[in-house]
């Protein structure tokens, strides 16, 4: 990878990759440091990675950077609200805001994955590789998240 | 084929977008069978998440990298090369003004079989000046013993080389009061040579040897320290025939040209400093 492809990739990529960060790690001053540590990760080892693999290493970087930080710190600033779906009212049709309520229902790994598939449109193949999971793994972890969001939105059935 | 054994999965799956086309009209089709599955199938599909395009990294041009590389311009190559060219041009200027000034250049000469009957002293004086008289009678004086040598058909010198066919000789006033110190030639040739020397003026009783008045060593001297000595004419007792006279005289007057050139070439440096500049820098060599 060349130094102009480089810069391409923190032009294309560095917003996708601080929301996957955000959403991860529940935090946008971790977000950052994950996103810069990535894209120096990338820079040291431009020599080996070439730039239409570039997305996916930064992503891998910056999926196990986010999991080592959540497990280490414990530092998920997610404030989980009450289930009551009283707080929901009929006229309050915020889709978005309910969803990443729902997000913090997940584990970490489960959220990255559910991030990864949604975000960034990846298939099962390239999140197998991103994650160090297998195909398998991945498909059986993203049905059990769709199915913790699908009840979560259910439960609060004046949304939908 | 969609049952209500595997239908859920159908539904995870097209909400994760891995259905293909067939797959996902089969699941409709399902639901359409079925219209309680309605609200579950609205539900997986509403658990797709939408990035937040809101949520930008500020700043990216910290993270970017600028080139860093160390680049040298040709450009500067050449610069660098001609410095060089000018320094090593002044070093070479430098030493031959030096060399001048300890002493003359030493002239290469002619070394015969048979040594110059000259003493040492007389010799550095005779090698100072290309155009100095004296030394062309040193040649004329070495190279008389080589004609008679070739002359002579009974003994040879093989490290002798053979002289021009029409050479002139010229044949010196024998003057023993001002060469006391100097050997004759005859006194250094053998007793064999000396009898060849007589067959010789035998046999050619014709051929007359031009005369040559010998300035005195003392007004040779002086003349050449002077430079007034006799620059444009050659002098008429040198061994020279009348037709090859003139051309000798082109070239021992260019020769002294080119010594009043360089002469004025030393002094001129003498008063002179050399300027150079090398990029931003200016050296000044002060001579």
């Amino acid at each position: 990878m060349e130094l102009n492809e480089y810069n391409t990739c923190v032009k294309e990529w560095a917003d996708a990759l601080f929301r996957f960060a955000c959403k991860c790690t529940g935090n946008e001053e971790d977000a950052r440091d994950v996103v810069q540590n990535s894209f120096e990760v990338l820079w040291q080892k431009r020599q080996e990675v070439a730039a239409d693999k570039a997305k996916p290493f930064l992503f891998q970087v910056a999926y196990r950077q986010s999991i080592d930080n959540f497990r280490k710190q414990s530092r998920v600033s997610y404030t989980e609200q009450p289930e009551d779906s009283r707080s929901v009212t009929p006229g309050q049709n915020d889709l978005k805001r309910v969803l990443e309520r729902a997000l913090t229902k997940l584990d970490e790994q489960a959220r990255a994955l559910v991030l990864l598939k949604d975000y960034e449109g990846y298939r099962y193949e390239e999140i197998a590789q991103i994650t160090g999971l297998n195909e398998t793994q991945v498909k059986v972890y993203l049905h059990r998240a769709r199915k913790v969001l699908k009840d979560y939105l259910i439960s609060v059935e004046n949304i939908i | 084929m969609v049952t209500w054994e595997n239908y859920e999965e159908y539904m995870m799956m097209a909400a994760d977008g891995e259905l293909g086309e067939p797959e996902l009209q089969a699941l409709h089709a399902f639901v359409a069978q079925h219209p309680e599955l309605k609200q579950e199938l609205a539900a997986y599909m509403a658990t797709q998440l939408v990035p937040d395009t809101e949520l930008v990294y500020e700043n990216k041009e910290s993270l970017m990298k600028r080139g860093g590389g160390r680049t040298m311009s040709l450009r500067n190559l050449w610069v660098y090369g001609a410095a060089a060219a000018v320094i090593l041009m002044v070093a070479i200027t430098i030493t031959k003004q030096k060399r001048n000034e300890e002493g003359p250049l030493p002239v290469a000469h002619n070394q015969t079989a048979t040594p110059a009957p000259t003493t040492p002293d007389s010799a550095e004086e005779l090698h100072s000046n290309p155009v100095n008289p004296v030394t062309i009678e040193n040649v004329a004086t070495n190279k008389q013993p080589v004609k008679e040598e070739k002359k002579t058909p009974v003994i040879k010198k093989p490290a002798t080389p053979a002289p021009a066919q029409n050479e002139y000789i010229a044949k010196q006033n024998p003057k023993p009061a001002e060469n006391k110190a100097l050997p004759t030639p005859q006194a250094l040739q053998p007793v064999q040579e000396q009898e060849a020397e007589a067959q010789i003026a035998v046999q050619e009783p014709a051929y007359t040897m031009p005369v040559i008045e010998k300035p005195a060593k003392e007004e040779m001297i002086a003349s050449a320290n002077t430079g007034k000595g006799p620059k444009e004419e050659l002098p008429g007792w040198l061994p020279i025939r009348e037709d090859k006279k003139e051309g000798a005289a082109i070239i021992a007057n260019a020769v002294n040209e080119k010594l009043e050139k360089v002469k004025k070439l030393k002094d001129n440096f003498k008063n002179t400093d050399i300027a150079f500049r090398i990029g931003e820098r200016e050296f000044i060599v002060k001579l």
